[in-house]
C-alpha cells in the first residue's frame, strides 16, 4: 500500500517536471518563415497584467516588418531566464529584447549573446552592461511626475510618504525624480516630511495600515499623500476614509483603472501613466534597426548604477491629473464610461 | 540543585494556577503583551494606549486573528494550510467582481450575495483541499502549497490584475470604516450581554462540576473570575466608545469586523474545547493512529479541518476586501506565514496535538501590536520585520523551555 502511494507520488511529480519543461521551453518553435529574421523576447514574468500591453506593442512594429516574433517567459525565476537566453540564441536570434528579472544575474548571459553576435536591447529594467542598449521609461522622471502633479495643488504643509518595496532598488530611481522637485521646498520649510514608510510588496492593504497609524501619530495633521503606486494609494484612500480625509492631495502610478477613476472624481491627485504600448513599438524599431545592422537612432548615453556607459532610448511617463484625463480615453486605456463611473459632483472635462 | 528548586517551584505554582482554574500560558501571554504595550507606549510619546490607537489595532489584528484561529486546529491535527493568503486574495477579487461588475453594485441584495458566496467559496476551496489531503493521501504542505500558488495566479487571472473598487456600500460597513462601527448604544448593550453570557458560563461551569463531583473552585475564585472578564469586556466596551468620530463628538463604538473576529474566537473556542468535533481533532493530532483505533474516522475530519479553515478564508477575505474597499489581488500576499505565526507564537505545536484557540489571537494581537508600534515609532520596515522574526524565535523557544521543564 504505502510502496503503491510512493509509486504514484514520484510518477506525478515526474509528470510535472515533465510538463513544466515542456510549457517552459517553447522558444525552440518552428521556423515557419524560413527566411524571416527573427527578434527573440525573454520576458521576466509574462504573467503580470502590462507585459500583454509591451507585447501588443512589439508585435505591432514587428509583424508589418516581416520579422518574427519569438518569446519565452522565466516566470519570475532568474535562474529559468538564463536557460531561456540559452534556448533562445541557439534558436538563431538576429536581436535579442529582454526583460531582466535580475540586473545583475543576467549578466553572463548577456555576456553569451555577445559572443554570438546577437545585438541586444535592455527592455524596461536597466542591466549592467555596456553590451546592451537599454530602452524603458525616464523612472526617475515617473517621481518627478509625481512630485509635480503634488506640488501644482499643494506645495506646502506636512507631507506623508508611502514608498514601494524596500527590496527593489527602482524605488531609489523614483525617490530621486521625487526629491528633485521636493527637496528645494523641505530645504525652505515649506513642507515637512511628517512620516515614511515602505510597503512591503507594495501591497494595499499594507499600505492602509502604515496610513492609519500615521494618521494616527501625527493626530491627522497630514496635508498630502506621495505614494508611489496605485495599489498603495487604494490603501491609503481607505485609511484617508476612516477620517473623512478623503481629498487631500494623494499621489500615483501605473494608470490603474480605480486610481483614474479616483481622479475623476477628486480623490486623488495624479496617478504617473507609462503607455508601455509605445515603449514596446520603441524597443521593436530599435531590434530591427539593430538587425539591418544599422545604428540605432536617437539614443543617448546612459550611466548603469555600476558606472558603465550604454546607449538608451528613454521614454517620458506622463502624470495623468483631472486636467488630462483625455488623454488615458483617447490612447484606449480605459472607456469613458469606466473613467467617469460614480463621477456627481464638478465633473473633470473628460467626463463632460 | 538550584535549577530543580526553580523547576519544583514553577511545578507548585502550575498546581497553585490549576486549581485556581487559571491557564498559566495564557497569563504569561498575557503579561508579555501588557508588558509589550507598556514599552510601546512610553517609545510612542503615549500615543500607543490612546482610544484611537487601539481601536485601530482591534481592526488590524482582525483579519490574521480570525484565519489562526483555523490554522490552530489544521496544525493540531498535523496539517497545514500555506494557501490561506492566496485565498482571501482569490475570494477578494471574486467577491469584487461579483458585486461589481456582474450583481447590480447599489442593489439592495448585493451585499449578502457577495458574502454568501465568497463564504461558499471559501468553504469549498478548504473542501477539495481537506479531501486530497485526506483520500488523496498527498501531504498537507504540496496540497496547500499547490494552492498558494493556484490561487495567488487566480486572483491575478480572474481579473488580469485589475484592482476592483468601488465596492457595494453595505458591503463596505463589513470592514469596519468609518460607518462599520455598532455605535455607542449597541456597544453597551453587546457589553452587558456579555458579562451577563460570563456570569451564566462560570455558574454552570461551577454546578456541573458539583453536579459530577468534581473538584470546584471556591465561590471567591468564581467570583474574581466574573470580575475580571467583567473589566476587561467593560473597559475593551469604554475603549471602543472614547474614540470618535473626527471632527465630532460621535462615539465610534465596537467596529464590525472586531464583533466578527469575537464571535469566531468564542465559537472556535467553544468548537476547540467543548464540542466532539474538537476533541476528536485533539486526539487525532496527538496520535492518529490511537484515534482511529478508538474509532474516530479522521480522514472526514481532516476534510471538516480544512473546510473549516477555508470557511474562515472566506469570512476574513470580506472583511479585508471591505475594508480596503477594493479587490486587489496582491491582498494576502505572505498573510499564510503571519497567521501560521500568530498560532505558533500562541503556543500550538507544529508536532500536533497542543495549541489553543486564545492562544493564537493572544499571538497575532503581539505581532500586530509590535508591527503597529514601530511605524508609529518611525521604525524603518526591513527592521520591523526583522524584529518581528526574532519575537517569533524567541516565543516558540520560550515555549519550549517551558514544557521541557514542566514534563521532568
Amino acid at each position: 500500500m504505502v510502496k503503491a502511494t510512493t509509486i504514484l507520488r514520484r510518477t506525478m511529480l515526474g509528470g510535472a517536471i515533465l510538463l513544466a519543461l515542456g510549457l517552459g521551453l517553447q522558444p525552440g518553435a518552428p521556423a515557419d518563415a524560413a527566411n524571416a529574421k527573427r527578434v527573440c523576447v525573454s520576458w521576466r514574468h509574462f504573467q503580470e497584467e502590462r507585459w500583454r500591453i509591451d507585447e501588443a506593442g512589439i508585435k505591432s512594429v514587428l509583424g508589418p516588418a516581416g520579422y518574427t516574433y519569438v518569446s519565452a517567459d522565466a516566470q519570475g525565476d532568474p535562474q529559468k531566464q538564463m536557460t531561456d537566453v540559452d534556448s533562445l540564441l541557439t534558436s538563431k536570434c538576429d536581436a535579442a529584447i529582454i526583460l531582466a528579472q535580475d540586473s545583475k544575474a543576467i549578466v553572463p548571459a548577456i555576456a553569451q549573446g555577445k559572443a554570438a553576435g546577437v545585438p541586444m536591447i535592455a527592455y524596461d529594467v536597466p542591466v549592467d552592461s555596456p553590451d546592451v542598449t537599454f530602452v524603458s521609461f525616464d523612472n526617475v522622471a515617473v517621481g518627478r511626475a509625481m512630485a509635480e502633479g503634488m506640488v501644482k495643488v499643494k506645495n506646502s504643509g506636512n507631507w506623508a510618504l508611502i514608498e514601494g518595496d524596500a527590496a527593489m532598488t527602482i524605488i531609489n530611481l523614483f525617490r530621486d525624480g521625487q526629491m528633485e522637485i521636493l527637496k528645494p521646498l523641505i530645504d525652505k520649510g515649506q513642507i515637512k516630511v511628517v512620516a515614511t514608510q515602505n510597503i512591503e510588496n507594495w501591497k494595499p492593504d499594507l499600505a492602509q495600515a502604515a496610513m492609519e497609524q500615521i494618521l494616527t501619530q501625527t493626530d491627522n495633521k497630514v496635508d498630502a499623500v506621495l505614494a508611489m503606486n496605485d495599489g498603495m494609494a487604494t490603501g491609503v484612500t481607505a485609511a484617508l476614509a476612516a477620517q473623512k480625509m478623503v481629498g487631500i492631495p494623494l499621489s500615483g502610478q501605473d494608470g490603474d483603472k480605480a486610481a483614474l477613476n479616483r481622479i475623476a472624481k477628486g480623490q486623488q491627485t495624479v496617478s504617473v501613466w507609462k503607455n508601455s504600448f509605445l515603449l514596446g513599438q520603441a524597443a521593436a524599431k530599435a531590434a530591427i534597426e539593430m538587425a539591418e545592422g544599422a545604428p540605432v537612432t536617437g539614443t543617448k548615453p546612459f550611466k548603469t548604477p555600476s558606472g558603465q556607459t550604454q546607449p538608451s532610448i528613454l521614454l517620458t511617463p506622463i502624470g495623468i491629473t483631472r486636467d488630462n484625463l483625455n488623454l488615458v480615453v483617447d490612447g484606449k486605456w480605459i472607456s469613458k464610461a469606466e473613467l467617469c463611473d460614480g463621477v456627481t459632483e464638478n465633473p473633470p472635462a473628460a467626463c463632460k | 540543585m538550584q535549577a530543580s528548586a526553580a523547576i519544583r517551584a514553577r511545578i507548585v505554582s502550575d498546581k497553585v494556577a490549576a486549581a485556581a482554574g487559571l491557564d498559566v500560558r495564557l497569563l504569561a501571554m498575557l503579561l508579555v503583551m501588557a508588558a509589550i504595550w507598556v514599552g510601546l507606549n512610553a517609545l510612542t510619546g503615549g500615543t500607543f494606549l490612546t482610544p484611537r490607537n487601539l481601536f485601530n489595532l482591534s481592526l488590524q489584528v482582525a483579519v490574521v486573528g480570525m484565519m489562526s484561529c483555523g490554522m490552530v486546529l489544521v496544525i493540531v491535527s498535523r496539517h497545514i494550510d500555506l494557501s490561506v493568503g492566496s485565498q482571501i486574495g482569490f475570494i477578494g477579487v471574486f467577491g469584487a467582481l461579483l458585486q461589481n461588475s456582474i450583481l447590480p453594485i447599489d442593489g439592495g441584495a448585493t451585499w449578502w450575495i457577495t458574502v454568501l458566496a465568497m463564504l461558499g467559496a471559501g468553504l469549498m476551496i478548504g473542501f477539495v483541499q481537506g479531501l486530497l489531503v485526506a483520500y488523496g493521501g498527498v501531504p498537507s504542505f504540496v496540497i496547500t502549497l499547490g494552492g498558494l500558488l493556484f490561487f495567488r495566479n487566480a486572483a491575478f487571472y480572474i481579473n488580469s490584475g485589475i484592482t476592483i473598487a468601488p465596492l457595494n456600500k453595505t458591503f463596505q460597513l463589513l470592514g469596519g470604516g468609518l460607518d462599520g462601527t455598532i455605535g455607542a448604544l449597541w456597544s453597551w448593550i453587546v457589553c452587558v450581554a456579555a458579562v451577563l453570557a460570563v456570569v451564566v458560563f462560570v455558574w454552570r461551569g461551577a454546578r456541573r462540576r458539583t453536579l459530577y463531583g468534581m473538584a470546584n473552585r471556591s465561590p471567591a475564585m468564581n467570583v474574581l473570575l466574573i470580575a475580571i472578564w467583567g473589566l476587561c469586556i467593560i473597559g475593551f466596551t469604554a475603549v471602543m466608545n472614547a474614540y470618535q468620530q473626527p471632527r465630532s463628538n460621535i462615539a465610534m463604538g465596537i467596529p464590525i469586523p472586531v464583533l466578527i473576529l469575537i464571535g469566531v474566537t468564542v465559537a472556535m473556542s467553544a468548537l476547540a474545547s467543548k464540542h466532539r468535533f474538537g476533541r476528536h481533532v485533539f486526539a487525532m493530532g496527538g496520535s492518529p493512529e490511537n484515534a482511529e483505533l478508538a474509532g474516530i474516522d479522521t480522514r472526514r475530519l481532516t476534510v471538516l479541518v480544512f473546510a473549516l479553515m477555508g470557511l474562515l478564508c472566506g469570512l476574513a477575505s470580506i472583511v479585508v476586501t471591505a475594508r480596503l474597499n477594493a479587490g486587489a489581488s496582491v491582498t494576502g500576499t505572505m498573510t499564510e506565514l503571519n497567521v501560521i505565526a500568530a498560532a505558533v507564537i500562541g503556543g500550538t505545536s507544529l508536532a500536533g496535538g497542543v495549541g489553543t484557540v486564545y492562544g493564537a489571537i493572544v499571538g497575532a494581537l503581539i505581532m500586530q501590536s509590535l508591527e503597529s508600534g514601530m511605524i508609529l515609532m518611525g521604525v524603518a520596515t526591513p527592521l520591523q520585520r526583522m524584529v518581528l522574526a526574532l519575537v517569533l524565535i524567541a516565543a516558540v523557544w520560550v515555549d519550549m523551555a517551558y514544557r521541557r521543564a514542566r514534563m521532568t
